[in-house]
């Protein structure tokens, strides 16, 4: 089997017979043999999609749409948001006055803003947009089908070595950042968890060996593990040693390797690109992101709360807006600078807008009849504004489009197939998702 | 050579016999269809000459007399034509069988049933579910009752809400109510059944007539029945369903195409919409609900290994549970593992019942201990054991959420409580004594510690969840808003039982954190959608009568508990501790005791649970039952029959190291244990009283936030930040390379390296290494010795078997 293994290794990438070694003494390909037989496959046949990332900002709690992306200045009074609108980059199209930056960016980024789903529980929101799939419910704190990221890492894995695949920044998010796991694809396609404090100088527990443990006495650990920890695997039915030693494989690369400590390392920057991205937790995120997908992870999520406003709304916006426009719209152009806009994609969203009516307390309550996402780069078209909503912003007047629609999105620019399947839990196959269509006007 | 070919032989001689199905049994023998929407689903059955029964629904030839009157599906079901009567013919090329059939009312001149033939048409299509129309706040302004259990209000609301657009008698088909579903205009639920189809039809119908909501003589539904209700299934293969509706006036329709379907086991089975159960790979027991008007009928599906011949038969034993359990590996043709090593037996039930690794020197004594009962001794020592007590304080103080809510005033409660479950752990306090004492819990908290449990909840209603939840396996949480839709727990019930809870007052006691609970002299729950209150009852026991408002609820709802025939209380805890050792529980999750999430094991629950019962609710007899059992004593290593087994316990299921078990295994193997901050020295991770002790190790590897008296709190999910903390964290380094560590020791000892090594094996693994791995092992060390690192080589050696899957694994 591994002779095998070893030949396809040998015939059809750069992978040196070291590494493969390494990779094969700790059973690494039970697990995810298929997914690297499956993105050394895709990546030979579609040039486009070979190196592309995806940053997925979430904005958790669902963010008022009128104070930020789809303001409605000509809406009647219990509606209307004393925030104000301004003029952007593109002609006739307008933004709350509390995002000038984007406004002055916007043509590098789409806004949709006729997107609708049909929850306005916060769960089952998080769960349609982090998965493409409404939720039954039935498991409270548990995605029922694999996170988006959990998809591109098993299909497509990571674009460089040494880094996970997929990465997730929670902390302080409203939820804890639920549902962003692998589901029925099993613990290996979780996300990398990073929830240190980026506004400092991010550390990241246990990814720096110990002082006074080199490197050589890791491998040769690494060695000697790979010939006692020999237990049969068959005797674990739940698939957890498996996942272990895919673990295992993975922690290696990242500690021994130069690859991801130096990509988080954020005080490499310049300090005063780390000020333009905003010195807040948004910002430094958005930046360390940035230097995440360079390295080779290709999806980051990271979700930022709390946008819960149910009371006081424009004054929490006032607050909680101009570091999310400085940290957008300064990953945009950054992204753009390096000239990487065609192969990273920035989403920002949350699980669901806000109701146009102003309720008693000033706030705005649930309301999935309409919400806006901004899609950046990625190869898409750009400098457009897709959908619109009715004069009081509460459902869309024009291409009402649902979650699935743009996740479909991701994957075409990604290059995953969504008709794809993966067997569940009791060897049913599922799509990846069949529902919904890329959106046609940014492709 | 001899065995093979007898393996042959035999496999082909019950091949033929196993394949050959003749037609032995055809319901319903008379079809009444009423009204051109009416079907009927037929049900053929076959029979192999060993008796073995196979749906034959899709492949028996249908052939109706009259093709005027009525025509059949090749699946089956009987469509009307036009009223009149004829027969159909059902026949194999054995057999044939005849059914009766009339047709009525094709013109349909009888007034639609709005609650049975409109709301179901809801149901089945998911237009009442959660996601959609049932929510609370309703889906673009259409509100129904969640999953139709309030008829009257989804009359209201399709009747005279929407501005009268929902529906026009005038003309019903331009009626929102079809005009949406069937795709004629845009739907956010997308086309759910097309115009013509019998759905469509029926609503039109209705509006047609003026939206009748109860019609004069209209029956009322009172039992629902699923056939066939248990059958032996192979995988792979189908089998049909039908569902009947028994009303009070005598009567009885079908309903199988109205009703919806459900599987609890979809590794199992899986059931579609039309009522036909697929089996998949799993080997053992689904329940299939079927839903309709309210009520639910369960069918069991138990999917057996076909290609199993023979399984190998266990001596027979005094534990009750062995031969319940080997009775349902027979049935399924599940050929058990083998019996387990003293060591891993040792190792096993030690990590279970105490919580730690057994002693190298007490494994190597009970290996060689010839008596034929020494793995019931090595239980009772176990039992014997101050560990024992620790471990099972440790799963009881998570569970009843014993937390330091209130920060650092709070923690002398959390101390007395977990002193008080440690002690009743101890001397083997009677379960039923021990909730007892906390449910029924008053007093002041400094002197009665059980009294801390009603601090962590405040209201009514958490209280009644979590009684329900812990002690008697029922999630009722669902019945607080609407009738449950998978049990019958209504509202009322609900409310009832949360009255159990309303005269609870808590004063200020010696300090804010200490309260004293005391009993107001009234106090009901209000059921908010009738707006009446309830008068406190236990759940489902019609028997018990008005409780005397001059006593404390409580203690009736304690009597209710401890009496012998209480079909919750003691079912719930044998469950939850068959799970704990086990792995699984008999019903999974282990506190959703479930009329359609029945046990996979009904007798082996009822055994167990009536043992515990007329034993004085002994748990550590319970622990003793079962940790001596054959199930709890099989090799985790899979034989070709059992492979795929995850709910029979054909072998033992592997799991990781509870967070507190594995730190506490580091620091022994280690030899450089945990310091928690203000206990003392050498105090185990197991023995911490509260959640007040801040390890990143143990947030890491799962360890619960006692926010829930859910077990699932728990998590054993591996992820990369656990094993990144294992292979280079300054934690684990700081452990290898102390001072005063085991390296540090080995290293100045001067026995030769062979005996170190299987020191290490022993302690780590409860087993000697195998000569290879001595040999790696002495390979290894010897090679740091030459280059003047020998105490790195320990070092390393540790670190290694800390990182093996054998050591991570209870197994």
């Amino acid at each position: 089997m591994l002779d095998i293994f070893g030949e396809r290794y040998q015939s059809c990438d750069g992978l040196s017979r070291r590494s493969f070694l390494r990779v094969g003494a700790l059973g690494l390909g039970t697990l995810t043999w298929p997914g690297l037989l499956q993105s050394r496959a895709s990546e030979r046949s579609g040039k486009s999609s070979a190196h592309k990332a995806v940053i997925q900002i979430i904005l958790s709690g669902g963010p008022a749409q009128s104070e930020t992306f789809d303001p409605k200045p000509e809406a009647p009074s219990g509606y209307r948001s004393d925030v104000k609108a301004i003029a952007t980059r593109l002609p006739g199209v307008k933004l709350s006055e509390l995002m000038p930056r984007v406004a002055r960016s916007l043509d590098k980024m789409a806004l949709v803003r006729s997107l609708t789903h049909e929850t306005s529980d916060h769960l089952a929101g998080l769960h349609w947009i982090s998965t493409g799939f409404a939720s039954t419910q039935q498991r409270q704190d548990q995605n029922e089908r694999p996170s988006v990221g959990s998809i591109v890492a098993r299909m497509k894995g990571s674009n460089g070595p040494g880094v996970p695949p997929y990465v997730a920044m929670t902390e302080g998010a409203f939820n804890g950042g639920l549902f962003q796991g692998g589901a029925y694809l099993g613990p290996g396609t979780n996300p990398f968890p990073l929830n240190g404090d980026p506004t400092g100088d991010l550390k990241v527990r246990n990814l720096e060996p110990p002082a006074g443990l080199t490197l050589d006495q890791l491998e040769d650990r690494r060695d000697l593990l790979g010939r006692l920890d020999t237990i049969n695997r068959q005797r674990d039915l739940s698939g957890m040693m498996n996942g272990l030693d895919k673990f295992t494989a993975q922690a290696y690369e990242m500690v021994t390797g130069p690859n991801a400590r130096r990509s988080l390392e954020i005080s490499r920057e310049d300090p005063r690109l780390r000020d333009r991205y905003g010195r807040t937790r948004i910002g430094q995120n958005c930046l360390l992101a940035r230097r995440l997908v360079e390295a080779g992870v290709t999806f980051v999520t990271i979700s930022e709360g709390n946008w819960d406003h149910h009371s006081l709304v424009e004054a929490n916006c006032r607050t909680q807006v101009p570091p999310l426009d400085a940290a957008i719209a300064t990953l945009v152009d950054d992204l753009a600078d390096r000239g990487l806009a065609d192969d990273v994609l920035v989403l920002v969203w949350g699980e669901f807008g806000r109701t146009p009516r102003l309720n008693g307390s000033g706030g705005r309550d649930h309301w999935p009849g309409s919400m806006s996402a901004v899609l950046a780069g990625g190869g898409l078209k750009m400098g457009q504004v897709v959908g619109a909503t009715n004069r009081k912003g509460e459902q869309p007047t024009d291409r009402p489009l649902h979650p699935a629609d743009v996740i479909r999105t991701i994957y075409h620019v990604l290059g995953v197939d969504p008709l794809h399947e993966f067997p569940n839990e009791s060897g049913r196959p599922l799509a990846i998702l069949n529902q919904g269509q890329p959106i046609a006007e940014l492709i | 050579m001899i065995a093979i070919c007898l393996a042959i032989i035999m496999a082909g001689a019950v091949g033929s016999d196993d394949k050959v199905f003749e037609l032995s049994e055809v319901v319903p023998r008379q079809a009444m269809l009423s009204g051109s929407a009416g079907r009927v689903q037929i049900l053929a059955t076959g029979r192999s000459s060993h008796g073995i029964l196979k749906d034959l629904t899709t492949s028996v030839k249908y052939t109706s007399a009259d093709r005027s009157i009525a025509v059949v599906t090749p699946d089956g079901r009987i469509h009307p034509v036009s009223d009149g009567s004829t027969t159909i013919e059902v026949c194999d090329a054995a057999r044939s069988e005849r059914i009766d059939v009339v047709v009525s009312d094709f013109a349909n001149q009888r007034p639609v049933h709005f609650v049975g033939e409109v709301m179901p048409i809801f149901s089945k299509h998911g237009c009442n579910a959660g996601g959609c129309h049932g929510k609370a706040s309703g889906q673009n302004g259409f509100r129904l009752s969640l999953l139709g259990f309030d008829p009257a209000a989804d009359f209201e609301s399709l009747t005279r809400e929407g501005r009268g657009r929902r529906v026009f008698p005038a003309a019903p088909e331009a009626s929102l109510l079809v005009k949406k579903p069937t795709g004629q205009l845009p739907h956010g639920g997308g086309r759910k059944f097309a115009i013509g189809s019998p759905e469509s039809e029926t609503l039109i119908r209705w509006i047609g007539q003026g939206m009748p909501f109860r019609t004069r003589n209209e029956p009322e539904l009172v039992r629902l029945e699923v056939e066939p209700g248990g059958r032996l299934i192979p995988r792979q293969s189908r089998q049909q369903l039908r569902v009947l509706a028994f009303y009070r006036d005598g009567s009885s329709s079908d309903v199988t195409r109205l009703a919806q379907f459900q599987s609890n086991a979809s590794e199992l089975a899986e059931v579609d919409a039309n009522g036909v159960i697929q089996t998949q790979g799993g080997i053992g027991e689904a329940a299939i609900m079927a839903r309709f008007g309210g009520l639910v009928a369960v069918a069991r599906a138990t999917v057996f290994n076909e290609a199993q011949r023979a399984i190998r038969v266990l001596p027979l034993s005094d534990n009750l549970v062995d031969s319940l359990v080997s009775r349902q590996l027979q049935k399924l043709g599940l050929d058990p593992s083998a019996e387990s090593t003293d060591a891993e037996f040792a190792r096993r039930s030690s990590l279970d019942i105490c919580g730690q690794l057994p002693r190298p020197d007490k494994v190597m004594a009970f290996e060689t201990d010839p008596d034929p009962r020494k793995r019931q001794r090595w239980v009772e020592q176990l039992l014997a054991q101050p560990e024992y007590a620790d471990y099972f304080a440790l799963k009881w103080s998570s569970l009843l959420k014993n937390k330091r809510g209130l920060g650092k005033l709070s923690q002398p409660g959390t101390f007395a409580f977990h002193g008080w479950i440690r002690q009743a752990m101890a001397e083997n306090k009677p379960y039923d004594r021990f909730v007892a004492e906390i449910v029924a819990a008053r007093g002041p908290a400094n002197v009665n510690p059980p009294v801390y449990w009603y601090r962590q909840t405040s209201t009514i209603e958490d209280r009644a969840d979590d009684t329900a939840q812990l002690f008697l396996g029922l999630r009722i949480q669902c019945a607080r808003c609407h009738h449950h839709p998978s049990e019958r727990w209504s509202q009322d019930d609900y409310y009832g039982f949360a009255s159990l809870f309303a005269r609870i007052g808590l004063k200020a006691g010696p300090d804010p954190a200490s309260p004293r609970l005391y009993n107001l002299p009234r106090g009901l729950a209000r059921n908010p959608v009738s707006g009446i209150d309830r008068q406190p009852k236990p759940l489902g026991d019609p028997e018990f009568g008005n409780i005397n408002s001059m006593r404390d609820p409580r203690d009736d709802l304690v009597a209710w508990m401890r009496k012998p025939n209480n079909p919750y209380f003691a079912r719930a805890l044998v469950n939850r501790y068959w799970k704990h050792f086990l792995g699984r529980g008999l019903v999974e999750p282990e506190d959703d005791l479930r009329v359609s999430n029945p046990p996979t094991h009904p007798e082996l629950l009822d055994a167990l649970a009536e043992d515990f019962v007329q034993n004085g609710y002994d748990l550590k007899r319970l622990v003793r039952t079962i940790a001596t059992s054959q199930a709890y004593d099989r090799s985790s290593l899979p034989n070709p029959s059992n492979s795929a087994d995850r709910q029979n316990f054909a072998r033992f299921f592997t799991r990781r190291l509870p967070a507190e078990v594995l730190l506490d295994a580091v620091g022994l193997v280690t030899g450089s244990p945990e310091n928690f901050a203000n206990v003392p020295d050498g105090f185990h991770a197991i023995q911490l009283p509260d959640d007040g002790f801040p390890s990143f190790f143990l947030d890491l590897f799962g360890r619960p936030k006692r926010e829930s008296v859910c077990e699932c709190e728990r998590s054993s999910e591996p992820n990369l930040g656990q094993t990144l903390h294992l292979l280079s964290s300054d934690d684990l380094n700081a452990r290898l390379t102390s001072a005063t560590g085991r390296a540090a020791r080995l290293t100045a000892d001067p026995r030769p390296l062979i005996d170190k090594i299987t020191e290490l094996y022993r302690l780590a693994f409860s087993r000697p290494p195998t000569d290879e791995e001595t040999r790696e092992c002495r390979e290894f060390l010897e090679k740091r010795q030459q280059a003047g690192q020998t105490r790195q080589g320990y070092e390393d050696l540790i670190w290694t078997l800390i990182n093996t899957k054998e050591f991570l694994f209870n197994h």
